[in-house]
Parts: structure tokens; sequence; C-alpha cells
């Protein structure tokens, strides 16, 4: 097990999470628009708890998106700051591959319905401006989530492909399906339409990508936003 | 804990990393306190959002989180410095756009948080005011300054440094923005203010004139909404007589548009001026870049019994990093520090600031 820490702020859910010696500690509180008041509070907290010096830290990792787009930099930005003063990797993490695994925890925790050997997770969040964001993800108890397709940007009326009977849902939009009608021709056997991506998450997907050396520099720990800048009007 | 690692160090050489994104320029500078500004750097996105007719915030924001840090190593690398020799960070907290901010304010943070070094929120306006400082440490108030930019245009009673008194301010548009629409409207390029003096200096008086507004009323408010509509009427006269915009208009109509603004800016500074008794008058802002301006402002303070005028250096009229590690650097030094929480201010009154 690697020493991490980990933030995750594309949702109004504000997390923090480090791993370290066997032990992980998280903050995690529903907070909208007071995340850049909590991070630096609960970051400094964790540290003070597993009693770590910065250079102790093996890399930083923060959820990349798809989600709030100021959400998604303040994450970047203090990992980016964190990072680059001790010359520590950086990690970047898809918040639905972490909000896939939280549903997969969530099933195995509470949810008797779902095949616990191998599960197909949905994970669709509202993305405003009429569009949806979609993910695929395959997991099992003892694999984390993989991504059957990329994290995408959709128009609300578009057809998504078919999944599986057993599939979980997990992410906002499933509570949203007047306004995501592709949503309605999913019957997944678990819905989750609240929970929202954690830190803790973060880390457990973390640690593989630490393990395959998938990291990278504080310059290019950027958001991925999936919405591009041709979303904007140009002058005529 | 960490506000018991801030208490504990001491003052005997500061170097302070400037952080600005309040806007549309990515403004990163080293202020040392022996060697004075050290490095600064700035990547602005003016050509990107003129594309889309104004500053796009999502854009701005997103443009500031791939440079900034990029910049900072590029000003620690100029000035052959290394992060762990930086003894605080100082961020652009407000006014600005919120976004845009808080990439700033979550990267100096960070930063601090982790070199173990006190961070200090910078009040943009107040940055501004003491761009000039860069050059001349030695500016004492009290003083009148004059902040003209796209943003904002406001006369101010600099009584002590910290102490601020809003004696003007625009009721609509800031001159730097009229001057940005002006120019728009004449076909002349971006930012107005060069593109206006440009045509302006071709010409030493025009044929025609435009209002100076609110000069004929007591106060020292502002107001150009009503100088750029009249403009507007005046380009499309000439536009229509001609069948198109010869060059000779656009040199006149520039050359009346700058004599007005910049008498109107006159006149109100010699009303600060006198209101206040006091002798000394800063200008500051992107405007304050204008040369008809500062002459006139300079034959003004030639008629004032121990009148001085102090100006940035070009370069520092417009945002930048340096007057925000400048800023910084005096707060810090006076043993101000922020606490833990990142707190951004996009409407932040210059008036409550703490005395320095």
């Amino acid at each position: 097990m690697n020493t991490i820490l980990a933030i995750e702020t594309s949702t109004l859910a504000c997390s923090v999470a480090l791993q370290s010696n066997n032990q992980l500690w998280e903050e995690y509180k529903d907070a909208p628009r007071q995340h850049t008041q909590l991070l630096p509070q609960m970051i400094a907290s964790l540290m003070h708890q597993a009693q770590l010096s910065w250079s102790q830290l093996e890399a930083i990792a923060f959820g990349q998106g798809p989600g709030s787009f100021t959400g998604l930099r303040i994450a970047a930005a203090m990992a980016q700051g964190m990072s680059w003063a001790h010359d520590i990797p950086v990690l970047k993490v898809s918040s639905f591959a972490a909000l896939a695994h939280r549903a997969m925890r969530h099933a195995l925790a509470h949810d008797d319905l779902v095949d616990k050997k191998e599960m197909i997770v949905g994970v669709a969040r509202d993305a405003h401006m009429n569009h949806l964001y979609w993910g695929t993800y395959r997991c099992s108890p003892t694999r984390l989530p993989v991504p059957l397709q990329s994290d995408r940007l959709l128009p609300a009326e578009e057809k998504i492909s078919p999944m599986p009977h057993h599939c979980i849902a997990v992410g906002d939009a499933w509570a949203m399906r007047d306004k995501f009608p592709s949503l309605k021709s999913i019957s997944p056997v678990a819905c989750y339409a609240h929970l929202l991506p954690s830190a803790r998450d973060i880390i457990a997907l973390a640690d593989d990508l630490l393990a395959r050396n998938e990291t990278t520099t504080p310059q290019h720990a950027l958001p991925v936003y999936l919405h591009t800048a041709t979303a904007w009007q140009k002058r005529s | 804990m960490l506000s018991s690692i801030v208490s504990r160090i001491t003052i005997t050489s500061m170097l302070v990393l400037g952080i600005e994104t309040s806007c549309d320029e990515t403004g990163i500078a080293l202020y040392d306190q022996q060697d004075g500004l050290v490095a600064h750097c700035l990547h602005s996105q003016a050509l990107m959002h003129e594309e889309y007719g104004g500053v796009v915030p999502e854009l701005a924001a997103r443009d500031h989180i791939r440079i900034a840090l990029p910049l900072v190593e590029q000003a620690l690398n100029t000035a052959q410095r290394t992060k762990s020799s930086l003894n605080g960070v100082a961020y652009t907290a407000g006014p600005g756009l919120v976004g845009a901010l808080m990439v700033g304010a979550c990267l100096g943070k960070a930063i601090a948080m982790a070199l173990g070094i006190p961070a200090i929120s910078v009040h943009h306006l107040e940055a501004h005011l003491m761009a000039p400082l860069l050059d001349n440490p030695n500016i004492t108030p009290p003083f009148i300054a004059l902040l003209v930019s796209g943003g904002h245009t406001q006369l101010i009673a600099v009584h002590a440094w910290g102490r601020y008194e809003i004696l003007g301010d625009t009721r609509d548009d800031a001159a730097g923005e009229v001057f940005d629409k002006v120019a728009q409207m004449l076909d002349i390029g971006y930012p107005g203010g060069p593109a206006i003096a440009r045509y302006a200096a071709q010409s030493t008086k025009s044929t025609l004139t435009l209002p100076e507004p609110m000069t004929q009323v007591a106060g020292l408010d502002f107001s150009f909404s009503g100088l750029k509509t009249q403009a507007m009427y005046l380009i499309e006269q000439h536009r229509k007589s001609n069948g198109t915009l010869p060059s000779q208009s656009i040199i006149d109509i520039a050359t009346a548009f700058e004599i007005a603004i910049t008498n109107t800016l006159t006149i109100k500074c010699r009303r600060a001026l006198s209101a206040t008794q006091y002798r000394t008058l800063l200008v500051s802002g992107g405007v304050g870049a204008n040369l008809r301006l500062r002459t006139q402002l300079n034959q003004l303070i030639g008629t004032v019994n121990g009148g001085k005028i102090y100006y940035p250096r070009i370069e520092f009229c417009t945002d930048n990093g340096a007057m925000v590690a400048y800023t910084g650097y005096r707060r810090l030094s006076a043993g101000q520090c922020d606490d833990i929480p990142v707190v951004i201010s996009p409407r932040w009154p210059l008036t409550d600031l703490p005395p320095l």
C-alpha cells in the first residue's frame, strides 16, 4: 500500500482521503460552494492525524472529472501546488470510475439484489446545458472498475447503447429520467442516484495507477471537462 | 499546527511568490526583500477572448490552470531561485471573476501549505495602488489615486496604506471598457487603449468634439456610457456620409474621444486634489499608460505647489503578478497572513482592508 493523498471535489461533496501504513483516513462533507474553504483544513487535519510530513507522500491523486468545472479546477490546483512543492507525482483518476467504485462498495454493503461476482455500472450525471455525462464500468469485489468505454458527454436526447439487465445505476441523472429519456430504456437492478464520488474511492483507483506507474507531473494535473471550448459562441 | 509554523518565521530576508489570476491575465512574479522584483512572467489571454467579443469567465479559468504553474517554474528559473527559498505566497483573492480567482488562490494556498510558509490574500485594487512602488518604494500616503482600467474607474483618497476612501466611481462603464468599445466600433483592433492612442497620435487637435461627461456637475463620480453613445453616432454619421469610414475620420474621432476622456479624468483629479488638499497623485491601471492622459496630469501637478505624480512603469499598468507579489510582501512584512481556509471575494470593497 502506497502513501497517497487524494482529493475529490467534482460534485457538491468535498472529500479528502489519506492512505498510509495500511490505514485510511477520510474527511467527507456535502458542502456546496464551500470547497475552497474546507479543503485546506481537511488536508492539514489528515496529515496531522497520520503524523505524516509532505515528503513522505508517494503520490497525490485527484478526481479529474467529469463534473463541476470549478470543482475540478479546485482539486487540480490544490493537487498541482502540493505535488509541485515536494516533487511528488500526480495520479489523475476519473471521478466516474470513483463513483462506480462507490456504487460497488454500496452494493456489497447494502444490496442483496446485485450479482456480486461481476457488476456492470452505468454512471450518469447531469452535465447541464442539456447534456449528460455517461460512463460504463465493469467491476467485481476483487477487481477495480474498468471502463467499458471512455467517459463521455452526450446530448440529453441521444440514445445510449443497451446495458445488461443486472447493471447497477449510479449518479444524479438516474433521478431525472424525464430530462434524460435515453435512461428510461435501461432497467437496472439497483439505482443509487444519490451517491457521490469520494476521495476514498479515488485512493483505491490511485493505488492501482501508481503500481502501474501511470503518474503525471504537477503541470499536467489538469481537469477533464469533456465540454470543449466550442460550447461557447464566438463573435460572428 | 500550520499557524504555529507561520508564527515562528522570522523576517530576515523574504522572497514572496505573487499570483494574479483575477481576470484574463495570468501573472506570476517573485519579489525579494533585498533584491526587489527578481522575476515576473505574464500570459495574456486577450486574443483568445477577442474572438468571443469579451472575456468568457469559464475559458479564462481554464487558461489560468494550464498556465499558472508553468509560469511559476519559469519565474523561479529566471530568478535562479529554488522553491525551497520561498518565504511566502501572495495571491489575488478579489475582486474579480470567481472561477479565475479560485485557480490562483487554490494553487497559491496549496504551495504555501506544502512548503509550510504563510499565504496572504491580496486585494486586486490595492495591488494596482502599490504597482508604482515597485520602482519608487518611497511613495508615502497621503495622496490621491486615480485607478483607471478596463474594470475600474475610481478616485481614491489613500490616507494611509490600508486606509482607503473611495471619492469617486463610475456609474456605468469603466474608462478602459469604453476605449475597447469605441475601438471596436472604429474597427481598429483590441485592446482599444493602444489602438485609439495610435490613431490619436496622428493628430494634435481634432476638428470634432465629444462631451466631457459629468464635468459640469459637482462631484467626483464618472459616467462614460453617454460618451460611448455619442462616439457611436459620430462614427455612424461619418460612415453614412462617406459610404465607408475614411482614415481621416478614424483619426479625428479617436482624437476627439481620447481628448474627452483624458480631459474628464484630469478635471476630476484636480477636484479630488483640491477637496482633500493632498498634493500627490498616483495613477494606476491600464488607461494610466495613455500618454495624453499622462501629459495632462503632469501639467495639472505642475500647477500644485509641491505637487508630485507617480505612475507604474508601463508594463505594470495592466494586470500583473509583480504588484501582487509586492503587495503580499508588504502585508506579510507587517505580520499579516491568512488563516487556513481559502476565501476568495469576487466583490471585495477596498475599504474593508485592514490597515497596513
